[in-house]
Formats: C-alpha cells, sequence, structure tokens
C-alpha cells in the first residue's frame, strides 16, 4: 500500500511534502526539461518584487566546506513580468505553485500579496521577511516578533491565497516568532533562510562576495535548521516547512520527525537538479519500508529525552 | 536540451603548461556546440559541494554515435583537485550541454585570443569551423613559458599560425596577450581577422576586447564567473553589462559578442 503523503497548508493540499526553496529554482522553466514535477508537492519561485531588482554585483557566491554562502541581492524580474512572462509556465507544471516575495515596507507587502495572491495559477504565497542579502530585504521585519506579525496580519488580510512566512534563522528564540506569525494568520511558516555568515580573501583582505557579508546554505547548515525547526514546531500548531541543507531523502525523514510537515530542497538542486524527485521517492520507499500509512504518523515522531 | 549523466573518467592526461586533460569514456548524449559548458562533480558526498563548470575543450563521435567529451582543467582548488587526481573509472555526473556556445564565424581569418588555461574552448571550435579556405591563428598568453598549455589538440588546424605571449619574456611577445593581440593588428592592417574570439580571465577579455571594438573587428568572448547551478537558478553568475543590465553567464552566454557586455570605451 502507498502512504498518503499528502499535507495541507491552509486550503491548498500538496501531494507530498517535497517543495523547492525560493532561489534555488528559478521560475521553474530552467529545470522543465529535466525534473518530472508530478513527483514533487510543489515549486516556490525566486522571490518576486514590486519593483524588477538587478542584485548585487560580482562576486555573488562563494562556496565553503558542504555549503555556500551567497548575496544574489533578490534579483528578480519583478511582479509585472513575472505575471506576464512567467505564469504561463507555471500554470502548466503539474504541482503546486508558491510564489516567494518580499517587499520594502508593511503596505507593500500587503499590496503585493493581494496582487500574486490574484494571479490565477499560484497556489499559494510564501513571505520572505528573512533575507540578509539587501539593506531592505525584508530580514528587519524578521527578527522582530512585533514587525513579523504586522507583516503577517497585513499581507494575510489583502489576500485568501494560502500564505506561508519564511523566518531567519538568526533570532534567539524562533518559538516567540513562530508564534506571532501564526497567531497573525500565517497557514505555514517556512524554517529558514540561509544563516549570516561571511568569508574574507586573506591575501586582499576584501571579502569573498561584493555585498560584503552573505548567507550560508547547504548541508553546513542543516543540524542548525534541525533544531530550529523543532523548536519552532514545538511553539506552534500550524505546518512547518523546513528549509536549510536537506540533501538526500533521509534528511527528509529526518526533518519531518523534528515536526517538519513539508521539506525544502534548496542548493541541492544545484548539485542534482533532480534530487527533490529523489527525495519524494526515497520518502515513499522509506514509508513502504517502515510500514508508515500516512504522513502525519512521522511529524514530530523524534523521541526526544 | 541539458541531461544529467553518469559517465566514467576514462583518462586524465598531461596537456602542458600544467593544464590536465579529462578524457570521459563514449556516452550516449546530445553533441554540444562549441563554447557550451558542462557543470561536472565527481563522487564525493557533500564536500566539495557544487559541481565546476568547464567548457568543452573537444568531443568526438565515436562507435557510431556515442560522444566523447574532453575537458581541460587547471588545480585551482579542491574541486580542481579532485578531479584532476580522479581515478580512471571514476564516475563522474556530467551536467550539460549548457549555455550559448560559438556561432559560425564571419569571413576567413579568425583569431582565437587565449589568456592561460582560457585557450579550453578553442580546439573544439578549430575542428568546428576549420575549411580550406579559412586561416584560423592562436594567440595565447601566460605569466611564464612554464605555463603556455600545450596546443596539440588543435592537431593541423592552426594553418594562421601561433603566437605566444608570457608575461615575464621568457617564450615568444614580452608582455600580455592582449598587448600581443593589439601589436600584432598594427602589424596586420592589410589582413585583419575578420573575427576574433576571445576567453580568459575577465579583465584580460575586457581588455581585448576593448582593442577590437576600437578597431572596428567583431570580437566574441567566452565569459567566466563563479557558477552555483549552470542552468540559471542560482543567479550567482550575472554580470552587470555596459547598459547596467543583468547577463546570466550560464544561460545568455559564456559565449558572446563583446560589445553585449563591454562598450567601446574601457571602463576606468
Amino acid at each position: 500500500m502507498t502512504a498518503d503523503l499528502s499535507v495541507q497548508i491552509g486550503t491548498l493540499s500538496l501531494r507530498n511534502p517535497i517543495l523547492t526553496a525560493s532561489g534555488t529554482f528559478g521560475y521553474a522553466s530552467e529545470y522543465g526539461t529535466m525534473v518530472d514535477f508530478k513527483k514533487i508537492g510543489g515549486i516556490i519561485t525566486k522571490g518576486i518584487s514590486p519593483e524588477p531588482r538587478l542584485g548585487n554585483t560580482q562576486p555573488r557566491i562563494w562556496e565553503t566546506e558542504s555549503g555556500l554562502i551567497n548575496a544574489i541581492g533578490l534579483d528578480n524580474v519583478g511582479v509585472e513580468d513575472f505575471e506576464h512572462s512567467k505564469l504561463d509556465y507555471l500554470r502548466e507544471i503539474d504541482c503546486a505553485v508558491v510564489v516567494n516575495f518580499f517587499a520594502e515596507s508593511v503596505e507593500g507587502y500587503a499590496r503585493l500579496a493581494g496582487t500574486l495572491g490574484s494571479m490565477t495559477g499560484v497556489d499559494a504565497l510564501e513571505a520572505n521577511i528573512s533575507c540578509p542579502n539587501v539593506k531592505a530585504g525584508g530580514r528587519e521585519f524578521g527578527v522582530d516578533p512585533v514587525a513579523a506579525a504586522e507583516v503577517t496580519r497585513a499581507s494575510r488580510g489583502a489576500t485568501d491565497c494560502p500564505l506561508i512566512v519564511k523566518l531567519s534563522p538568526d533570532v534567539s528564540n524562533i518559538g516567540d516568532i513562530a508564534s506571532a506569525v501564526a497567531n497573525a494568520g500565517a497557514d505555514a511558516i517556512t524554517v529558514a533562510n540561509s544563516v549570516p555568515a561571511m568569508a574574507i580573501d586573506i591575501d586582499s583582505r576584501e571579502p569573498r562576495l561584493s555585498f560584503g557579508r552573505g548567507g550560508l546554505t547547504g548541508p553546513a547548515i542543516r543540524p542548525i535548521v534541525m533544531r530550529l525547526v523543532y523548536d519552532a514546531a514545538q511553539a506552534i500548531d500550524i505546518p512547518v516547512i523546513a528549509s536549510g541543507g536537506a540533501t538526500t531523502w533521509h534528511d527528509v525523514v529526518e526533518f519531518i520527525l523534528a515536526g517538519a510537515s513539508a521539506v525544502q530542497a534548496g542548493t541541492v538542486n544545484f548539485v542534482n537538479p533532480q534530487a527533490s524527485v529523489e527525495m519524494a521517492d526515497g520518502l515513499e520507499s522509506y514509508c513502504q519500508h517502515h510500514a508508515i500509512d500516512s504522513l502525519a504518523q512521522l511529524v514530530g515522531a523524534a523521541k526526544m529525552p | 536540451m541539458p541531461a544529467l549523466s553518469r559517465i566514467p573518467l576514462e583518462a586524465v592526461e598531461e596537456a602542458g603548461g600544467g593544464c590536465l586533460r579529462l578524457v570521459c569514456a563514449p556516452a550516449s548524449i546530445v553533441a554540444p556546440v562549441p563554447g557550451q559548458f558542462y557543470m561536472v562533480r565527481g563522487p564525493w558526498e557533500a564536500d566539495p559541494l557544487l559541481p565546476r563548470p568547464f567548457s568543452i575543450a573537444r568531443f568526438r563521435t565515436v562507435k557510431g554515435q556515442q560522444i566523447q567529451l574532453e575537458f581541460l582543467l587547471r588545480v585551482i582548488g579542491r574541486g580542481t583537485r579532485l578531479l584532476g587526481t580522479a581515478h580512471v573509472g571514476t564516475e563522474l555526473d556530467v551536467l550539460g550541454p549548457l549555455g550559448v556556445g560559438f556561432g559560425d564565424p564571419p569571413g576567413n581569418s579568425v583569431w582565437m585570443v587565449a589568456g592561460g588555461i582560457g585557450i579550453a574552448p578553442f580546439p573544439a571550435l578549430a575542428d568546428a569551423i576549420a575549411t580550406p579556405e579559412r586561416s584560423l591563428s592562436l594567440l595565447v598568453g601566460a605569466r611564464t613559458e612554464a605555463e603556455v598549455p600545450g596546443f596539440e589538440d588543435f592537431e593541423g588546424n592552426l594553418n594562421g599560425g601561433v603566437e605566444i605571449a608570457t608575461d615575464d619574456g621568457s617564450a615568444g611577445f614580452a608582455g600580455t596577450v592582449v598587448e600581443l593581440l593589439a601589436s600584432q593588428l598594427d602589424k596586420a592592417t592589410n589582413i585583419r581577422p575578420s573575427q576574433v574570439y576571445v576567453c580568459g580571465p575577465h579583465a584580460m577579455m575586457e581588455a581585448a576586447a576593448a582593442v577590437c571594438i576600437g578597431a572596428g573587428i567583431p570580437c566574441s568572448v567566452s565569459l567566466e564567473a563563479p557558477m552555483g547551478c549552470g542552468m540559471g537558478t542560482c543567479r550567482g553568475c550575472v554580470i552587470r553589462t555596459h547598459e547596467d543590465t543583468n547577463f546570466t553567464v550560464c544561460t545568455d552566454g559564456p559565449v558572446t559578442d563583446a560589445s553585449v557586455i563591454w562598450s567601446a570605451k574601457p571602463s576606468p
């Protein structure tokens, strides 16, 4: 018997808990010939802003041990071009389409949530309140429970579309932020974004990235995010979506045991564009092997002391 | 259309100038266009994490329809060191062919200008564009004679000759390959190239492009930038053009007309 791997995010039903993380999967068409979309729960687009953004200058990425520091700077086509040049493709793919978005003010978040949420083909929104790589990238909203709640409430009020809020890992108490966002009306939270990081060239004494600082992603951050997912899941009743370093189906199972209801494949897409499909297949085999009927049996099932 | 293939390494050979030639076993894959590239990764776990981009140095059709790929590499970090010391038979993850390659050059006098390992895409280009009427020349620069990459991969294609430039003057022209290019253009007023191709470090390509644009000679460059994905999603390789637009090296390039990136006036 095949396990029921479906996940409910507000009114949105995902066929399985595997999503592709924002910023690692473009607008999906880039991987269209390589990924069998009907095998995964959904894709999450590059973060969309009210206006197009060029992002930072070179260098934008720097590889470290089992990880990648990036400071892309939210390079994106903007909401208008997104609707005109990206959405048609997304409407055709056979999995949920989650649009990541950000703005520079509470009103900006609300306006953009309203605009994107009303577009046919957009199944859910993910509000990014946690990008470390721009001067006004939303992170100031993501590190303060009051501000995080305000952005969430304003976005919630602007749309009926299922709303996910993507939190920063760079907080002293993830549970407080998670609770504030859940109480303000989010349907789910994503834990987390890239971990603020830095690298310096010892010969030139210049930072490895033009922006100076960046955000670390990849397997290097997985144990950090594992703890954040666990703590967040303890604090709230809405679904927690894990994002940070998942590379194989083993990692997916581990995140789910920690309390995640869904898991994003991120930097691993660069290593293997088919990683998300392999994760979904592996999770299904794991459930069969362990006689799991429904994903709910696994969520938060870690035996903590 | 790119594909992710697992291809055994057939040989690792010295290619001169401290460069290595990775020869893949023949595989059932589509043939690339010269100037396209592949993201290549060995069978290591999470470290190093990302595949590395390599221009296709040469490819040939064997056994009727299988394609054999060759890459040139210089060991510059852990990823290239692991690839350069990989054992024969090591299974490589090879994603590609990716990006935009070289087009057909106008005219019959083509100069290929290489800065060090920037020679990598030119043997395949020469294979593709060599005709009896067309003169193909190679200008190659390196810091010292010991670092000048070999050019046996061009076989008989360099009918227009080879000029070497070394920074220290230990071989050929004393100076940079861009200075050599400028000096050759000064000398060759009656045999101007119909097309110049440039590949090397970013600053070298910018300088070479300025020389060509200034002289009114068509110039294509094969750009290099740090890449995470090779497919346009990570946005790591995006550079800014002189018109303040973004150019995604992995999907808009790596090969492009130099005037797309740089204006006639070199940046200060």
